[in-house]
């Protein structure tokens, strides 16, 4: 009676779906980027397209961490994920795929890592989220809050940034870009002053030439001065005195690592899934500012 | 000779001396202190201008900041208008880090006109302001101050495009030199107005100081301005000496008196010495005359203590002759119904022996005639000694034995009672009784006209010495009976009243005069005739009362009689210790 029903079990359990758990570790820069979102998003969404539950799965996916900032030496960290054999790696920011870049077995997702390209140099393992915002985007949410705004006014550096120029005109010929290039950041006060009644709109560029600590009081101080707003790509200038900031969604791009290393668990090869660009966007009023400058916002996403 | 007579009485006056010494300590003081009060307030009013001025230089630098960075000039109009808005800022110069000047405004002569034309100096200040972080000083026009012009330069990734990185540290670029000049002009005002005022307060100072100084001396120096007033009025005013002097040589001569006092002290101790020592012999003598005489009076206070005895002896011996006298008295009325039936008794048993005698000779008489005869002579004899009463008589004899018996039982009895006083102990007894037992040795003969009344109350028996009680009882009552001198009434009432029996003895009798009525309870006092009392029953009485813890009441109208009301708890208190009469 005994092995009879032993046999019936067997049987049922054969019949069952396979749901495996896969080892993942994330590798962190440090501690100052909002990291911790950025992963839980992941997980989430991973569980959710790989479920590790069923009647034959054992234990869940196991995420391990490796902090850069406790574990600064690249042999160390190559060793530690050897160790580990782990089915993917995470790597949060750029010390963390500089950290990871040799490691051709396994494969990397990267996120928040600027200009990534520079550091995978078409490495086939290495696949991510770029964290550039596009600038299709960025108008397109401007003009949605601001439709009133026609004359960007922008100061760019000919050789790291012209690329983003002519994408926006492309993307929004319906908007008119006055663009001013400058060889340093030395020049960028005195293109600014030339920008003086010609432009609705200041839009900052992610080029360290012409946006950097001692350019940016520039821009504000003209913005303050004229009572025109500028467009930030990100959080941390909406104190400096950004009007509006269009910037990555955080869990977004969690999410969208996670669809990328479902992908890759489930057997497409890395080169099979190419980086790709955000595809959502965060987008925040600075209410205090807008007052100030008497801007007439038609419309604020709720965060 | 006169213009100079205050100055003169200032030399003299002690007062005037510590004054002066005094208002010259506070005028030097003061004058220090003013010195160091304008001192301190010019410094801080200095340092006030300094801080004032590097804030001025500081905010300059700051404010430029872009415009140095950017190297624009139309950038520097702003901000050093804005700082030449100050009055006494007057110029304003704001030189790039390899000291080319960028920008320069004054209002007026060029105050670093010096500086500026010599590079070297321009090249030292600008070292210098790189190792202090700032520079100023003064001419005497003016104040100069230098800041340098500093940029953020954070070292930038491309991360820090997006992120706040706090790992990396704040970093800074000097790029140029901000210099100030700032005119002297309001703060000389400033300091000229310190001047006036710490002036004018040291003036009020040295005012108020001066008058307190003064009044404090004149008041602390009274009592010696009045020890001085003294000397000069017992020393005379003659001769011109200042209070120093005088003092000098008064407290000189003080001492000199006072070595002469002790001297003479000293000589008086001596003689003293010899005084006293006289005194002590004659006090010796007189106390040998006090321990003589002290003997005698003992001598003669025992002498009186036995001569006491002898009278109290003599009180006993008249008391016990009294009651001698009232007990032979009585037993002489109890023996005389005895004595008196003895004879009637005699003759009745002679009676009785002849009639029995002639009836014996009748029964060995033969019958006969002469039988009859003597019949009838044994009839006669009955009738002759009248038989038929004979037992009559008898019985009323026998009556009269036992009265004078029973009476002579009584009296001993009641003697024997007045007669144990000394074995007795405190004890219940009945006041009445004891009354009633004191009567009869009231002296009979007094007692012929007089009537004895008795109004006894409800009063429960008294803890006493019976025998005691009864003798005070006995005195009063003699002493009544006495003062009616044979005729009148003593009443005798009883009651009791808060836990107390009074006893009242009211007499008709002649009373007792007010002003003796206080001394009747004292030995040795009597009215009576000499040799009729002692004076000692009274007393005796009032000591055997408060023995009981009860006293004696005497009211007496001359002429009308006294009351002695005897007043006894029922039971003492304490119990005295029974003692030895």
């Amino acid at each position: 009676m005994k092995k009879t029903l032993f046999l019936i079990i067997l049987i049922l359990l054969a019949g069952g779906r396979i749901a495996l758990a896969y080892d993942i570790v994330v590798v962190k820069s440090g501690n100052e980027m909002p990291m911790e979102l950025v992963v839980q998003a992941f997980s989430d969404k991973l569980v959710h397209l790989l479920p590790a539950r069923g009647v034959k799965s054992i234990e869940p996916h196991r995420f391990r961490e490796i902090d850069l900032s406790r574990t600064p030496l690249k042999s160390v960290v190559e060793q530690q994920i050897r160790e580990y054999r782990p089915d993917l790696i995470l790597a949060l920011g750029r010390n963390a795929l500089l950290a990871v870049r040799d490691i051709g077995e396994i494969p990397v997702i990267y996120l928040l890592v600027v200009a990534p390209e520079i550091i995978t140099q078409d490495r086939e393992n290495i696949t991510g989220v770029k964290l550039e915002i596009p600038g299709k985007l960025q108008f397109d949410e401007l003009s949605r809050l601001l439709p009133q705004v026609r004359r960007i006014g922008v100061i760019y550096n000919s050789e790291h940034s012209a690329m983003e120029i002519q994408e926006a005109r492309r993307d929004r010929p319906d908007l008119q870009f006055v663009s001013l290039s400058a060889q340093s950041a030395r020049g960028v006060p005195s293109l600014l002053e030339e920008l003086h009644g010609k432009v609705d709109l200041i839009w900052l560029l992610p080029d360290l030439i012409v946006t950097n600590p001692q350019t940016l009081e520039s821009y504000f101080l003209f913005s303050f001065k004229n009572k025109v707003p500028v467009l930030a790509f990100s959080e941390k200038y909406l104190k400096s005195g950004a009007a509006i900031v269009v910037t990555f969604d955080l869990e977004a791009m969690g999410e969208q690592a996670a669809a990328m290393a479902a992908r890759i668990l489930l057997g497409t090869p890395v080169s099979g899934v190419p980086p790709t660009e955000i595809s959502r966007v965060k987008t925040i009023v600075n209410q205090t500012v807008s007052r100030k400058l008497q801007l007439t916002v038609t419309e604020e996403r709720p965060q | 000779m006169n213009r100079w007579r205050p100055f003169h009485r200032i030399r003299e006056s002690f007062v005037a001396k510590i004054s002066l010494t005094l208002i010259s300590v506070v005028l030097v003081l003061a004058f220090l202190f003013d010195l160091m009060l304008i001192r301190l307030q010019q410094k801080a009013y200095e340092d006030e201008n300094i801080k004032h001025g590097l804030s001025l230089v500081r905010l300059l630098a700051q404010s430029v900041r872009i415009a140095v960075f950017s190297e624009n000039k139309q950038d520097f109009i702003m901000p050093v208008n804005s700082i030449l808005g100050h009055d006494d800022v007057v110029e304003a110069d704001i030189f790039n880090n390899e000291g080319a000047m960028l920008f320069s405004r004054k209002k007026q002569e060029n105050s670093l006109a010096q500086i500026l034309d010599n590079p070297e100096h321009l090249a030292s200040i600008f070292k210098n302001i790189k190792e202090a972080g700032e520079m100023h000083w003064q001419t005497p026009n003016s104040f100069i101050f230098w800041w340098p012009v500093y940029f953020n330069t954070s070292p930038s990734s491309d991360e820090s495009l997006y992120f706040e990185m706090d790992d990396e540290p704040p970093a800074r670029e000097l790029i140029g030199y901000a210099a100030l000049v700032i005119s002297k002009q309001s703060f000389s005002e400033g300091v000229r107005n310190i001047l006036i005022n710490t002036g004018f307060i040291v003036v009020c100072f040295l005012s108020v100081g001066i008058f307190m100084s003064f009044v404090v001396v004149r008041r602390m120096t009274r009592p010696l301005s009045n020890i001085l007033q003294k000397v000069k009025e017992n020393t005379g005013s003659a001769g011109v000496r200042d209070d120093l002097s005088l003092l000098s040589e008064t407290y000189g001569g003080m001492i000199q008196e006072l070595e002469q006092s002790f001297e003479t002290i000293k000589e008086l101790k001596d003689g003293l010495e010899v005084k006293v020592s006289e005194r002590t012999r004659e006090l010796s003598d007189r106390q040998t005359q006090l321990e003589k005489a002290n003997l005698k009076l003992s001598e003669t206070l025992a002498k009186l203590q036995e001569a006491q005895q002898q009278l109290v002896q003599s009180e006993k011996m008249a008391a016990m002759g009294q009651m001698v006298a009232g007990v032979a008295h009585e037993i002489n009325n109890s023996v005389n119904f005895i004595s008196g039936a003895l004879p009637s008794v005699k003759r009745l048993l002679g009676d009785l022996k002849e009639l029995l005698a002639s009836y014996e000779e009748l029964e060995q008489m033969p019958n006969g005639d002469d039988r009859g005869r003597d019949i009838a002579a044994i009839q006669a004899l009955k009738n002759e000694i009248e038989f038929a009463e004979i037992f009559t008589t008898f019985e009323q004899l026998l009556a009269n034995i036992d009265e004078g018996t029973t009476r002579t039982t009584r009296i001993i009895k009641d003697l024997k009672i007045f007669t144990r006083q000394g074995a007795e102990k405190f004890k219940q007894a009945d006041i009445h009784s004891i009354i009633d037992s004191s009567i009869p040795f009231i002296d009979s003969k007094l007692l012929k006209g007089v009537e004895i009344r008795k109004e006894y109350g409800d009063i429960e028996p008294v803890t006493c010495l019976a025998g005691r009680i009864s003798q005070v009882f006995l005195n009063i009552m003699q002493n009544a009976v006495q003062a009616m001198n044979g005729k009148g009434t003593l009443n005798i009432r009883t009651w009791q009243e808060n836990g107390q029996v009074h006893i009242s003895f009211i007499d008709t009798g002649c009373g007792i005069e007010k002003d003796l009525i206080n001394r009747v309870f004292d030995p040795f006092f009597t009215t009576k005739e000499v040799g009729k009392g002692s004076g000692l029953g009274l007393g005796i009485s009032y000591d055997i009362i408060k023995q009981h813890s009860g006293r004696i009441n005497v009211t007496s109208k001359v002429g009308q009689g006294s009351v002695f009301e005897v007043i006894l708890p029922l039971s003492p208190p304490i119990f005295p210790m029974t003692r030895e009469s």
